[in-house]
């Protein structure tokens, strides 16, 4: 099953291959291991799909998983494949 | 005022309504402040905590954190500052060595020493237990772990003349005041961010604590929300605020009066742009040790002229270079850079064989290589051990490469400091192994055993590590010894 684009960038910020499924509920600072260097790498990734820089204020906004989502679904970009 | 403690009574006593540190929603009167120390010092005692006993404090950047530093200090004990990151074995040996009589930590912390408490708990304590200051200026004030070239964690003992001292320098060279409104997003466990506190203590001003520099956004936005006159952050952290969020921080032009720096060198293009975008702020940036705290200061405006300075001897601080015999040598020789200061530390904790080996009759030797020209800057030209610098903290590559021989199938491992475009550099480990090893199965395995940031970013395979005839690895040839296989990378 290919994956939820917000699941792989926090993956890949998260730098593990572990199974992983925050709800969207979830803050990004109850997610074990993402520390500062993390959260670079996550914005990184974040304009990496998006092809796109993010403002300052995009940026301080993320505080869920869910702002993620709403992020790349704002500029069209969130793909969830079954 | 003999040590940071009265000086704090006297602030608070003088301007009882001056706010003294801010932390998100929560704000602190330099009244509140005192109160709150010396409530939380009278819970310490009982707890069992008097003079001269070590109090382990493990916490991230939160208010308890600086109620905690100086109520230990009020007792006239001694503060153990630790990284809230700091894996619960390595927190169990620290409590060990340094023979706490309490840790205080934010964490869940199991197979202890000591007894443990939450900062949270000891210091919520309400009421009017007030207790009196008794710390003296020769009592120790803090044990500050930092790292060794061999991987073991070595306790510098600071003494409150010490740390008031370096405070004093520091406030003397940068010029900050009452009337500073300061961000702090520096660990207080580590000397940088734990000397703004210090400096605070001398110069009456405000700090906003914030928890790590993060994405940059959110620190670059509190300066300027706040109005910010003062900021201290690593290199790195200015790479992450620029990649970040561009020329944000230039809109606080207008009333950024000072920043310091430290814990690493500033690539040229960084140094390069902050200048360019805070033409009117002062930009300072020291050298320094644990061991030694700031001892020297360079200012990017004013040392256009120098250029790869490390600055010229902080106030009250003196600085030489030594030949191995621990003599002086003339101006614009190279050597080793030695410094002589109140700030310098007593001793290396239980090391007394280390010490001895730390000092010569010039004073604290440094373990870096440089020169001073004849005008009194000092210019580095390396380090004499093999220490990696990620974003500003030190790791010892020998830690890392005993860990890793631990893991099945891994025979050799040899680590290096490798360029990073945000850190400044990070850990590149070199693997023989008798398997693909994938980065993956790396982490896991060190994730539950040192710090974050210690985990190599770049993994490589090679036939062997190159090592001199007595064993010792040679990791200057590791940079270039020719690769198998792959590269697992970031």
């Amino acid at each position: 099953m290919a994956e939820d684009t917000v699941i792989e960038i926090l993956r890949n910020a998260l730098q593990t291959e572990e199974e992983f499924a925050p709800s969207d509920e979830t803050r990004l600072d109850e997610i074990s291991n993402l520390d500062s260097m993390a959260r670079v790498r996550m914005v990184l990734e974040i304009e990496r799909v998006l092809d796109d820089r993010l403002s300052m204020e995009e940026i301080i906004g993320i505080e869920t998983v869910g702002h993620i989502r709403a992020l790349l679904a704002a500029k069209g970009k969130l793909r969830v494949e079954g | 005022m003999e040590t940071l403690i009265h000086h704090l009574l006297e602030i608070a006593r003088n301007h009882p309504d001056r706010i003294a540190l801010r932390c998100g929603t929560e704000s602190v009167s330099y009244e509140e402040f005192r109160a709150r120390i010396f409530t939380t010092a009278a819970h310490l005692r009982v707890l069992g905590v008097e003079e001269g006993d070590r109090v382990l404090i493990c916490g991230g950047n939160t208010l308890a954190i600086p109620v905690l530093y100086f109520a230990v200090h009020a007792l006239g004990a001694v503060a153990v500052p630790v990284a809230p990151d700091t894996p619960e074995s390595v927190l169990a040996t620290l409590a060990s060595d340094s023979e706490a009589r309490l840790a205080v930590v934010e964490k869940p912390a199991s197979g202890m020493p000591c007894p443990v408490v939450s900062p949270k708990t000891v210091t919520a304590i309400a009421g009017k237990h007030e207790i009196e200051p008794i710390c003296q200026p020769d009592a120790i004030a803090d044990l500050l772990y930092t790292t060794g070239t061999t991987g073991r964690k070595k306790g510098v003992v600071l003494t409150q003349a010490n740390v008031l001292a370096a405070a004093r320098n520091i406030t003397e060279f940068i010029g900050n005041g009452p009337d500073d409104v300061e961000v702090v997003p520096l660990p207080l466990s580590h000397s940088f961010g734990l000397g703004r506190l210090r400096c605070m203590a001398v110069a009456g001003n405000t700090l906003i604590l914030e928890p790590g520099v993060g994405t940059g956004a959110t620190v670059v936005k509190r300066i300027l929300d706040a109005r910010a006159t003062g900021l201290a952050v690593v290199p790195a952290g200015f790479d992450i605020i620029r990649r970040m969020t561009g020329d944000s921080l230039g809109q606080a032009r207008e009333h950024l009066r000072y920043i310091e720096i430290g814990s690493a060198p500033m690539k040229p293009e960084t140094r390069r742009w902050l200048t360019d975008l805070l033409p009117q702020t002062r930009i300072c940036h020291h050298y320094g040790l644990t061991e030694a705290s700031r001892a020297a200061f360079t200012e990017y405006h004013s040392d256009t002229h120098k250029s790869g300075t490390a600055g010229r001897a902080a106030p009250n601080v003196e600085i030489v270079v030594c030949d191995e015999n621990g003599r002086r040598l003339p101006t614009g020789e190279t050597g080793e850079v030695v410094v002589r200061g109140g700030m310098v530390m007593q001793e290396y904790w239980k090391q007394p064989e280390l010490t001895g080996k730390a000092f010569c009759a010039e004073g604290l030797k440094t373990g870096d290589i440089g020169y001073v020209d004849a005008d009194g800057y000092l210019f580095l030209l390396g380090r004499r051990s093999d220490l990696i610098n990620v974003g500003g903290r030190k790791v010892a590559p020998d830690e890392i490469e005993d860990l890793l021989c631990q893991m099945e199938g891994v025979h050799g491992a040899g680590c290096v400091g490798e360029p990073d475009e945000l850190l400044g550099e990070c850990v590149k480990a070199y693997l023989v192994a008798d398997r693909e090893i994938p980065r993956s199965e790396v982490v896991a395995f060190l994730r539950t055993r040192v710090e974050e940031w210690k985990i190599p970013q770049v993994i490589e395979r090679i036939d062997s590590i190159p090592r001199t005839n007595s064993g010792k690895i040679q990791r200057h040839m590791l940079r270039s010894a020719k690769e198998v296989a792959w590269i697992s990378g970031r």
